[in-house]
């Protein structure tokens, strides 16, 4: 009679067997892992409420321990990491702060192990690490890279702990955390870790340390990300080890299992408290501009991709969200996938309605997502890039928002609204010159950059308030120095401001954005080009509401064979920010070669020292309501600012202002801003026409199909993918049940 | 439960509560009873009778009028059943000129309007605008929120309304109509 091997799970079970039958339990009851009756939770709260305490701090101080042994200013000061603890079975039970993204694909890559049979080959034992970074299982943008330890109490596998962090460069053809136009297939994406075992007795083995040494342009910073995430793991690993001895195995499995379904049930609740039952729609839009980029023929292509987003809020509280009518995927690096949606979701409910600190797998089990399969949010081929899959995941977190938004206006809830924005920003790749050779000058992390460095962008509006100035992707990150990360690329921090009327007008309007202007320095060469994430090119995405505008579109100027040498000897002034954006200070102060970039964008010559980005980091951070309702006390509080100008204080808030020399103040005349407020009305009533004349002149255009041909492709390559978006257009415009964009 | 007065909810809605008090409602648990609170200061604002069933949008409310539920501004004009989508009753503008862009987006901060209409819905009886859409040309009109209102009444609110409707997309049947008129010209 053959041996039957014992599993390493519960009472000998393998993980697999684990796996399926919560799966199966879950599916039967309803509830997680047939939890039906929360009695650590009702026995005993203060007994729950401390477990799940100590977890929490558990993990927070194991991400501090990384940060302290990392090198990069990435994890060090920007705090681009996250650590999340699990089940044997791969679901989040509790997760630090930071980029909580993570919180699903993590837990996916511990079920592809499962599900692949690692627990016989290559066997999981006490002191492992397995690294992955490949999105085609499970992530969010190969640079991410996930270490993953498992936790064992006296010989039972008892659960995960994982931690992401995000790398300053990971050996793509454009180097950069988020490469974007030349990463036209998944072998530019550079390093993979495909859920590999690279550690074991909690030592990372040499030969994956020397093919990290010599396939990156950073390896020392990435082999102290892995030396700080296994440092981290292995803190948390011995705490929920002193947590079990001190509550006991039964309450422990007990106890996270119910703070799982706690969540499921919280998340629920807090749909049926504060949102309204319905369906919200806003659909999103990629375009991507590989034409005239240096990539492969069969990647040279220009394209726009639509993504219709229609969220259920159904009677249950449940949320299900489907992306039935996104168009076809392609060679170049802004597909993305289901787990990178769920992603989305997740660090979207995790900083928003799931606040508490306990969001976790519970929180996204009441919450669908529908990719349709053989589309750009769900490719039917694993050979793409992923290095952007940010790119579609980031546009939805921010409709989910608008949308969310709306349901909480309906239900009273003002102050939980939180308009989305787009991620903006350009990326510089070159050759040092001081220092080690082998290191590129990498932009995206150059002060400026990144909005994320020095909160360059300003959030939407709020529901109760204008948005936020300057704010940042995840809320407890610091800017870092501007020193440290010049130490280590090659551009110097010239200036940076708020750009005046950046943020979309409203009766609450936009945060504002920064202007960063950099000068290229200490490089052999330079190659500077736009992050293929910012999704604000020729259209707006719909980001203003309720009479509100969108924010604006991103660019930057680049000047090559830049004066800016002789401006510094002679002490004359610097272009440090925009200033007049019809009559940019760049294009008065500086001389030659000046380049307005607003596509994607890669220069054909190279940068050399003392060239000059100028990013204007507008990230479409739309307004709240009509401008023309705008409390003057607001208006006036910009003016004196100077966030605001005259022109949009009269032009679009209708209110008219006079700045008094002396007090150095200005004063709205609130009668003659009446006026102009009534007469706008009435304008408004004037040139408004119809929608039903509108309608008419514009179904023409589209039965002639009169639009350009990008826009053609892009409503043909949507219309067949599923039967609705398809349907529902030609329904729209009464079209014949045929009609279809192609050119046949 | 978290409980606010009506001043309270009230100053919060306008932006007028001090940021620290604000703050401590975005943080706390919420008020179970925010609804019917927010639902009775809307109602003395607007300066018609009918019941408001839920606040749409600023301006927008859904109404019960007599048997039908409408979609209704707070200035009086009144779009149709809140199941069609109210846009297709409203004034439209569109900006597709660089220079009807260049009012509200300066210099190179605009879209291109060869791509990307950026369309403004104004009520017809007061002039406000009422939402603006940033879309794709040729994209249809989106409708942006269709409540389940008889199920947020029956099932979240525990207080079923008299007549119920059926949840249910109306504005295909009016361009349906729209379409019939074309083609009959």
């Amino acid at each position: 009679m053959a041996e039957v091997k014992q599993g390493i799970g519960e009472g000998g079970k393998t993980l697999k067997q684990m796996l399926e039958e919560t799966a199966r339990i879950t599916e039967e009851t309803g509830c997680y892992g047939g939890i039906i009756e929360l009695k650590s939770k009702e026995g005993d709260p203060i007994k729950y409420e401390l477990l799940h305490s100590r977890i929490l701090s558990a993990l927070i101080a194991g991400r501090e321990t990384t940060r302290m042994i990392a090198a990069s200013p990435i994890v060090r000061e920007v705090q681009e990491l996250c650590i999340s603890l699990y089940t044997p079975e791969g679901h989040c039970v509790a997760t630090s702060t930071g980029i909580q993204v993570h919180i699903v694909p993590m837990g996916e890559v511990i079920k592809w192990m499962i599900r692949n049979d690692y627990e016989e080959d290559p066997g999981i034992h006490e002191g492992d690490l397995f690294c992955c970074n490949d999105n085609t299982i499970a992530g969010m943008h190969p640079a991410d890279v996930y270490d993953i330890t498992p936790i064992f109490y006296e010989d039972e596998l008892v659960g995960w702990v994982a931690t992401v962090i995000m790398e300053m460069d990971i050996g793509s053809v454009s180097c950069g955390p988020m490469p974007s136009t030349c990463n036209v297939e998944r072998f530019t994406d550079g390093f993979f870790a495909c859920a590999e075992k690279t550690g074991a007795n909690d030592m990372l083995r040499r030969d994956f340390l020397i093919r990290a040494e010599r396939t990156l342009r950073y390896p020392a910073m990435f082999l102290l990300d892995r030396k700080g995430a296994l440092a981290a793991n292995i803190k948390v690993r011995e705490e929920v080890k002193r947590l079990i001895d001190e509550f006991g195995l039964d309450y422990y499995k007990r106890a996270t299992g119910e703070l799982i379904e706690d969540s499921r049930r919280t998340q629920l609740h807090r749909m049926r408290q504060r949102t309204v039952p319905g369906r919200l729609r806003n659909p999103q839009y990629l375009e991507i501009y590989l034409k005239n980029m240096p990539v492969p023929a069969y990647a040279r292509k220009d394209a726009i991709r639509l993504i219709p987003v229609d969220i259920e809020i159904k009677p249950s509280g449940e949320i299900a969200i489907d992306f039935e009518g996104a168009g076809d995927w392609g060679w170049h690096s802004l597909n993305t996938t289901p787990t990178g949606m769920y992603g989305g979701l997740s660090i979207t409910l995790a900083m928003t309605i799931a606040y508490d600190g306990k969001a976790n797998y519970g929180t996204l089990m009441p919450c669908e997502i529908k990719c349709p399969y053989d589309s750009i949010v769900n490719p039917s081929t694993m050979y793409l890039p992923t290095a952007n899959l940010w790119a579609p995941v980031l546009t939805f977190g921010a409709n989910f928002l608008d949308s969310l938004s709306r349901a909480y206006y309906a239900r009273g809830f003002r102050e939980e609204i939180l308009l989305g924005v787009n991620q903006v920003s350009t990326v510089l790749n070159g050759l040092r010159r001081r220092g080690d050779p082998r290191i590129h000058a990498m932009g995206e992390f150059t002060p400026g950059g990144d909005p994320r460095q020095i909160g360059g962008i300003g959030s939407g509006a709020r529901g109760i308030a204008d948005g936020i100035d300057l704010t940042m992707f995840n809320p407890e990150t610091d800017s870092g120095n501007m020193e440290v990360f010049e130490l280590g690329l090659s551009a110097l921090f010239v200036g940076g401001r708020v750009m005046p009327d950046s943020g979309g007008f409203g009766k609450y309007r936009g945060g504002f954005n920064l202007c960063s202007t950099q000068i290229i320095y200490g490089v052999e060469w330079a190659i500077a080009e736009t992050m293929a994430t910012h999704s604000v090119n020729r259209i707006l995405q719909n980001r203003g509401i309720f009479g509100g505008y969108p924010g604006n579109v991103f660019y930057a100027y680049v000047v090559r064979n830049a004066n800016t040498k002789e401006l510094i000897e002679q002490r004359l002034p610097l272009p440090k920010v925009e200033g007049d954006p019809r009559n940019p200070d760049i294009k008065r102060l500086v001389n030659d070669d000046i380049t307005l970039v607003k596509l994607w964008w890669c220069s054909d010559e190279i940068l050399e020292d003392y060239d000059i980005i100028q990013n204007c980091m507008h990230s479409n951070n739309g307004g709240f309501g009509d401008p023309i309702d705008r409390d003057t006390s607001l208006i006036q509080s910009d003016l004196d600012l100077g966030f605001t100008t005259l022109e949009a204080c009269r032009n679009i808030y209708c209110a008219e202002a006079t700045y008094d020399e002396r007090k150095e103040e200005w004063t709205i005349d609130e009668q003659k801003t009446k006026e102009l407020r009534g007469m706008r009305r009435k304008e408004r009533l004037e040139r408004g026409v119809p929608f039903k004349k509108w309608w008419q002149e514009t179904r023409e255009k589209i039965m002639k199909k009169e639009m350009d041909p990008l826009l053609l492709e892009m409503y043909h390559s949507s219309m067949d993918k599923g039967p609705r978006f398809g349907q529902e257009f030609r329904e729209f415009w009464s079209l014949p049940q045929d009609f279809t964009f192609g050119g046949e | 439960m978290a409980q606010y007065s009506k001043e309270e909810i009230r100053d919060l809605i306008d932006g007028k509560l001090p940021w620290q008090s604000a703050r401590a409602i975005i943080s706390g648990p919420k008020d179970d009873d925010r609804f019917d609170k927010y639902l009775e200061i809307l109602q003395d604002r607007v300066p018609w009778k009918e019941r408001i069933l839920l606040p749409l949008a600023e301006h927008l409310y859904i109404v019960e009028k007599e048997k039908e539920r409408i979609t209704k501004c707070d200035c009086g004009y009144e779009f149709g059943d809140y199941r069609e989508n109210w846009k297709l009753k409203a004034l439209i503008y569109v900006r597709d000129t660089e220079e009807k862009l260049d009012e509200v987006f300066f210099g190179p901060r605009k879209p291109d309007p060869k791509f990307c209409d950026v369309r403004e819905f104004y009520c017809p009886g007061c002039g406000a605008q009422l939402e603006v859409e940033t879309l794709p040309v040729g994209y249809p009109a989106v409708f942006d929120f269709l409540p389940d209102i008889d199920a947020f009444y029956r099932k979240w609110l525990g207080r079923p309304l008299e007549t119920e409707k059926e949840f249910k997309d109306l504005t295909y049947e009016l361009t349906r109509k729209w379409g019939e008129e074309s083609q009959s010209k």
